[in-house]
């Protein structure tokens, strides 16, 4: 049996994300390295450092998940603004600040 | 407690972080003609994407949220490019739709003009340095 891997999860606001099962086994041949995150998903959506807003998406950035070549950088999730399905996700080292930045941590 | 996110700090490591890349990919026009490069389109995502070498675990860097480039995490090597909402980006981008025309024919068989294409693996590479923001 295949096993699901879609999952509904709450953002920092709390509203609701989704991820596609099919989505997913989409993405784990595009992005192997993304894979073993699977499980962080939801904690970068709930306490992410950075969420940015541009042309119908939302960018949601946590750093301190990943390990290895991948540890101190940023797990980036993009997320359809509208339908709150995610679209991918991605380690990145720097954040793309182009859009509107409508979260920072800690921001007073 | 988790340190404070200074943007600013962000954006200074962001462009400085760019023109290591930059360094680090001179040799990308001979890159493209000494490895294997492949092209994919997936329908469902609107998604069109680059892969040079073999497949292979990467850092992904946006720019403006149009384009993203794959690193090799240790030598920062471009391994390959992904354009998601391709229709649209041929109809707003100029560089994207150069960087499309360049590289389409890794696709498959196109049209006889796009075949005949002088040096599209130099073009292809110019067109990637160019829209990668120094």
């Amino acid at each position: 049996m295949v096993p699901d891997h879609g999952f509904e999860a709450i953002d920092y606001l709390g509203r609701t994300i989704r991820l596609d099962h099919a989505n997913w086994e989409r993405h784990r041949s595009r992005r192997p390295e993304v894979v073993p995150y699977h499980d962080k998903i939801p904690q970068v959506l709930l306490e992410p450092n950075v969420v940015v807003e541009s042309a119908g998406s939302r960018y949601y950035y946590r750093r301190g998940i990943g390990a290895g070549k991948f540890e101190g950088v940023y797990l980036k999730v993009v997320v359809g603004s509208i339908d709150g399905v995610i679209r991918t996700a991605h380690f990145t080292r720097t954040i793309d600040q182009n859009g509107d930045i409508v979260h920072v941590q800690n921001r007073r | 407690m988790e340190p404070l996110i200074d943007l600013a700090a962000e954006q200074r490591e962001r462009q400085k972080f760019f023109g290591e890349i930059l360094a680090a990919n001179r040799d990308l026009g001979e890159r493209l003609k000494s490895l294997a490069v492949s092209a994919f389109y997936d329908p469902e995502d609107d998604l069109y994407g680059i892969v040079i070498g073999r497949p292979q675990e990467a850092l992904t860097e946006s720019v403006h949220n149009r384009l993203y480039i794959r690193l090799d995490p240790a030598t920062l090597k471009v391994v390959g490019i992904e354009i998601p909402d391709l229709t649209a980006r041929l109809s707003d981008d100029d560089g994207i739709r150069r960087l499309w025309a360049d590289s389409r024919h890794l696709l498959g068989p196109t049209d006889p003009a796009a075949d005949a294409a002088v040096e599209p693996q130099e073009r292809f590479a110019a067109e990637l340095r160019d829209l990668v923001p120094a």
